[in-house]
C-alpha cells in the first residue's frame, strides 16, 4: 500500500536498507588470537570464544575487513563530530583529544556481576563508614585498625572538617572502584576513587556509539541499559539535599573548560537538566549559596562538585584558588548546601589507606571482604621501604597521592635510567610511595586497525550512594592500546570499550 | 531549568553573534567572488571597491589594506576573511569562537546543534591545514553554517537560552546590515549619471545578496533597482529577515520575553526607541543627504543596546 505521507513529487521511498546495505554472506576473514600471558576475557587457549562471547565474535568475525574498517571510520567520524573529547594537560596546553573507542564489547555475565555488585556495595559502605569515623569518633584509629598518624597525615585528610557530618552521614555519594582481573580470572580492587571519579560519560557515549555503528552485535544479547545513570545520579543528589528543601536546586560545579574532564561535566549537567556552574558563578552570603542568573541570584542546594578539595574554597583551603567559592565550606558546615562528594572524602582513597581496606571492612561491617585486592607494600614502613627499594625493577611503584598514571614506575618495563631516576625520588621520601607486584591482568580482543589482538583492560564500575547503594550495570573498561602495555590511562594513550552486563545468565 | 546563569546567557548570546557573523561573511565572500567574475572585465575598480568594503563592514584593526588590483584584493579578502586567524572577525575566528562558546554551554544545546557546529569547525580546521582550496572550503562552510541554523531552529527548545541566542543573532545581523548600507549606498548614490547600468545593477544586486535579500526584494519591489529602493528595503521592510526593521522588532520581542518582573529595562527602552524611529521616521531617514550618518547613528544605537545587555544580564 502506498504511504499516504509520501511526498508525491519526491516519489521514491528510501529505506534504512538503502542507507546501510545489508552485509553479504559471512566471510570468516578476520582471525582472533587469545592472550599469551594472563587471562583472556573472551577467548580460551585455542583461540575459541568463551561461551558469553560466541555470538559477538561470530557476528564480528562474519564481517570482512573492509566492512569493519568502514564501520570503524563511521565510528571515528561520529566521535570527532560529537566532540567526545578529554583535555590533555602539559605539552599542547588545553589540547582536545578524542578518547579512542574500541568496538569489541566486554561482556560480563549476570551471575558474576551479581557477586561483583555485592562486593562493590560492601566496599563503598565500608569506605563511607571509615570517612564518617575519621571525621567523627575516630574509633577505628583508636582501635589501631588504621594507624592514627597515617590517617591524619594524609594530604587529603582535612583537619578543618573534623566534627562535621554530612546529611545522612554520606561522604562519598559517587565512587569509582578500579578493578582488574588476575591470572585466574578473579576480580581484584586496584584502587578506590572517592573524590571526583570520572569516566561515566564515556560509558554512556560508548553504548550509544556501539549501538549505532554495530547494532547487529546486540541481537542475541539482553544487555542491561546504562542510560539510567543521570536519573540515578540526580536522585542521589536530591536525596542528599539539606533538610527541609522539598524541591532542591542542583548544579554541577566544574573548574572550567580547560579541565581534562570538562566534556563529562557538561554531559552530566545536560543529561540531568541542571546548570553547569563555575566558581565565579556562585556567591555565598549569610551561609547561603546562590548562583548569578539573568534574573538575579538563585539559591543552590546541592553542588555535584568536580573541583578538588584543595581549590573549592580559598577561605579554608588553597587561598590562591580562583576556581572555588569563598565561604562555601562554611555554608556546607552550616548545613545550607550539600557538596557531593563531601569535602575530605579523598582520605579514604589515598593509596596508603588502601592496604588497610580488608581490615576496615571487617571492623565496620564484621564481614570478610567480598572483593580481593592487590598485595601492597607501604613505603612508610622501614622494612617494606627497604624491600621496595631493592625490588624496584620488579614492582609497580606509585605515589600515594598520584593519579592518572603520573608519578608511577612500572619496574618490569622500565629502563635502567628510568629506574635510577625513580630511585632518587623514592629515596628522598619513601613514605610517599606504595608498591605492588606487577599483576598480569587480563586482556581483551581489541581491533587494531587490521586485526583483532589482545590488549590489557581494567574496569571502573560506578557506585552511587543515596537512599540505597546502587551500582551502574557496566562501567568504564579502559584498554591499553599498545601491545604489551599495562598502562590504560586515557592521559597515557589508553582507550575504552563498551561494557555489557547481561540481564540473564544466557549463553547465546 | 529556570533562570539561566548569567555567564551561560552571555556565552549563548555570543555564540549567536559569532554564528551570524560567520554566516554573513560566508555569504558576502561568495557574493564578492561572483561579482568579481561578472564585472572584472567591465569595471575592475568597482570589483576592487566591493572587496574593500569588507574592511568597512567587518572592520578589524589587522585588515587595513588598500588595493588597486582585483586579484590582489580578492586574494587578500578570501584569505583574511575566510581563514585569517589574525583577523578576529574572519569566518575561521568566528566559528572557532562560536564553538568555544558552544563547548562552555553544551548543556543548553542539543546534540544536533553541537555536532553541526563541530562539523563546520572541522571543515575550517582542514582548510587551515591546507587540505582544501579556499573556494571549495567556502562552499562547504556556507553549507555547514546553514546546517547549524537548521539544527538550531528545528531542535532547540524556545526557552530563555533561545531568546539570548536569538538576541545575539539579530543584534549582529542588524549591526552588519547597517554597516553594509553605510558603506555601499552612499557610493552607489554618488555614482555619476553616465554610469554603466549593468555594472551598477550588478553591484546593487550584490549588496542585496550580501544581506541575503535579493529574491525577497524582487518579490516586493519587482525589477526596479535603485540605491534608494535597496536601502529602503533593507532598512524598513518588516518581513524580510535581514532588514534592520525585522531585526529590531525581533530584538524587541526577545527582550519582552526576558523582561524582569514586567519592568521596562534599559535594553528594552533602547530597542523600543530604535523600532519607533524606523517605523515612524522612514521618509525622514531616507530623505536625508547624509545617509551614511543615519546608518552610523543607528549602528551606534545597536552598540549601546549590546552594552546595556551586558550590564543588565551578563554581569549580575
Amino acid at each position: 500500500m502506498a504511504d499516504r505521507f509520501l511526498n508525491p513529487i519526491c516519489g521514491t521511498d528510501v529505506g534504512i536498507a538503502d542507507i546501510c546495505p545489508p552485509v553479504g554472506l559471512p566471510v570468516m576473514t578476520l582471525a582472533w588470537k587469545a592472550a599469551e600471558k594472563g587471562y583472556d576475557e573472551a577467548l580460551v587457549e585455542n583461540d575459541a570464544a568463551r561461551g558469553l562471547y560466541r555470538s559477538a565474535i561470530d557476528t564480528l568475525g562474519g564481517l570482512d575487513d573492509d566492512e569493519v574498517r568502514r564501520r570503524e571510520r563511521l565510528q571515528q567520524v561520529s566521535l570527532v563530530n560529537q566532540g567526545i573529547t578529554f583535555t590533555v594537560y602539559g605539552g599542547e596546553e588545553g589540547a582536545e583529544r578524542i578518547f579512542p573507542f574500541d568496538f569489541v564489547p566486554r561482556i560480563i555475565g549476570s551471575d558474576e556481576w551479581a557477586s561483583l555488585e555485592a562486593g562493590l556495595i560492601q566496599r563503598v559502605t565500608a569506605l563511607n563508614l571509615f570517612l564518617e569515623d575519621v571525621y567523627g569518633d575516630q574509633r577505628c584509629l583508636r582501635a589501631g585498625v588504621v594507624p592514627f598518624d597515617l590517617a591524619l597525615s594524609r594530604s587529603d585528610f582535612r583537619r578543618e572538617l573534623v566534627g562535621t557530618r554530612p546529611r545522612h552521614g554520606i561522604f562519598t555519594h559517587i565512587a569509582g572502584i578500579d578493578l582488574l582481573r588476575d591470572e585466574q580470572g578473579g576480580f581484584l580492587v586496584l584502587e578506590d576513587n572517592c573524590r571526583c571519579p570520572s569516566g561515566v560519560s564515556y560509558v554512556l557515549e560508548n553504548r550509544n556509539l556501539l549501538s549505532r555503528v554495530f547494532p547487529e552485535i546486540f541481537a542475541k544479547y539482553g544487555v542491561r541499559p546504562v542510560d539510567l545513570y543521570p536519573q540515578m545520579l540526580l536522585d542521589v543528589l536530591k536525596f542528599a539535599a539539606p533538610r527541609g528543601r522539598e524541591r532542591p536546586s542542583v548544579a554541577v560545579l566544574t573548574p572550567g573548560l580547560s579541565n581534562s574532564a570538562y566534556f563529562e561535566h557538561s554531559f552530566l549537567a545536560r543529561e540531568m537538566g541542571v546548570p553547569l556552574v563555575e566558581g565565579r558563578d556562585l556567591i555565598v552570603e549569610n551561609d547561603q549559596v546562590s548562583m548569578r542568573t539573568t534574573r538575579g541570584r538563585q539559591r543552590v542546594d546541592v553542588l555535584y562538585r568536580r573541583v578538588d578539595d584543595e581549590f573549592i574554597d580559598p577561605v579554608v583551603f588553597n587561598s590562591t584558588s580562583l576556581l572555588g567559592v569563598p565561604g562555601l565550606i562554611h555554608a556546607w558546615r552550616a548545613g545550607n548546601v550539600t557538596i557531593a562528594n563531601a569535602p575530605g572524602a579523598g582520605v579514604a582513597d589515598d593509596k596508603s589507606i588502601y592496604p588497610y581496606m580488608p581490615d576496615i571492612v571487617k571492623f565496620f561491617l564484621d564481614e570478610d571482604p567480598l572483593l580481593g585486592q592487590v598485595h601492597t607494600w607501604i613505603g612508610r614502613r622501614p622494612d617494606e621501604a627497604k624491600y621496595i627499594r631493592e625490588h624496584l625493577s620488579e614492582l609497580v611503584v606509585k605515589l600515594t597521592d598520584g593519579a592518572g598514571g603520573y608519578g608511577m614506575l612500572v619496574g618490569p618495563s622500565a629502563t635502567r635510567e628510568e629506574i635510577a631516576r625513580f630511585a632518587e625520588a623514592f629515596d628522598a621520601d619513601p613514605g610517599a610511595y606504595i608498591a605492588q607486584p606487577l599483576v598480569e591482568f587480563s586482556s581483551h580482543p581489541t581491533w587494531m586497525g587490521d586485526e583483532f589482538a589482545p590488549r590489557r583492560v581494567d574496569m571502573r564500575p560506578f557506585v552511587l550512594y543515596g537512599e540505597s547503594i546502587r551500582v551502574l550495570p557496566g562501567g568504564l573498561t579502559r584498554v591499553a592500546m599498545e601491545e604489551g602495555s599495562y598502562v590504560v590511562n586515557s592521559s597515557q594513550g589508553g582507550g575504552s570499550k563498551d561494557t555489557w552486563v547481561l540481564a540473564e545468565e544466557l549463553v547465546p | 531549568m529556570s533562570a539561566m546563569l548569567s555567564r551561560s546567557a552571555e556565552n549563548i548570546y555570543w555564540m549567536g553573534r559569532y554564528l551570524e557573523r560567520a554566516a554573513n561573511l560566508c555569504r558576502s565572500l561568495f557574493v564578492a567572488e561572483q561579482l568579481t567574475v561578472e564585472i572584472r572585465g567591465l569595471a575592475p575598480e568597482q570589483a576592487v571597491d566591493f572587496w574593500s568594503g569588507f574592511q568597512h563592514v567587518f572592520p578589524d584593526s589587522t585588515t587595513t589594506e588598500a588595493f588597486t588590483d582585483v586579484d590582489e584584493a580578492r586574494m587578500f579578502g578570501l584569505h583574511s576573511y575566510l581563514l585569517g586567524t589574525n583577523n578576529t572577525l574572519s569566518v575561521v575566528s568566528s566559528i572557532h569562537n562560536a564553538r568555544e562558546n558552544a563547548r562552555v554551554i553544551r548543556e543548553y544545546l542539543t546534540r544536533e546543534v553541537f555536532e553541526q557546529i563541530n562539523e563546520c569547525w572541522l571543515h575550517l580546521d582542514a582548510g587551515l591545514r591546507g587540505e582544501e582550496r579556499p573556494d571549495t572550503l567556502l562552499g562547504q562552510v556556507q553549507e555547514a553554517v546553514f546546517g547549524i541554523g537548521g539544527a538550531t531552529s528545528r531542535t532547540l527548545i524556545r526557552d530563555e537560552a533561545w531568546t539570548f541566542l536569538d538576541l545575539g543573532v539579530m543584534l549582529e545581523r542588524v549591526y552588519r546590515v547597517l554597516l553594509l548600507l553605510r558603506h555601499h549606498i552612499p557610493l552607489l548614490i554618488r555614482t555619476p549619471s553616465d554610469v554603466d547600468i549593468p555594472v551598477h545593477h550588478a553591484v546593487l544586486r550584490a549588496v542585496l545578496r550580501s544581506a541575503g535579500s535579493l529574491e525577497n526584494y524582487r518579490r516586493v519591489q519587482g525589477v526596479e533597482l535603485t540605491p534608494q529602493s535597496v536601502a529602503g528595503f533593507l532598512m524598513f521592510n518588516t518581513q524580510t529577515p535581514h532588514s534592520v526593521a525585522f531585526g529590531a522588532a525581533h530584538m524587541q520581542t526577545d527582550l519582552l520575553e526576558i523582561e524582569r518582573d514586567g519592568v521596562l529595562t534599559e535594553s528594552a527602552r533602547l530597542v523600543g526607541r530604535m523600532v519607533s524611529q524606523i517605523r515612524y521616521e522612514e521618509q525622514e531617514l531616507l530623505g536625508r543627504h547624509d545617509f551614511a550618518a543615519v546608518c552610523g547613528g543607528l549602528a551606534t544605537e545597536v552598540a549601546h543596546i549590546h552594552e546595556s545587555l551586558t550590564r543588565l544580564y551578563f554581569t549580575v
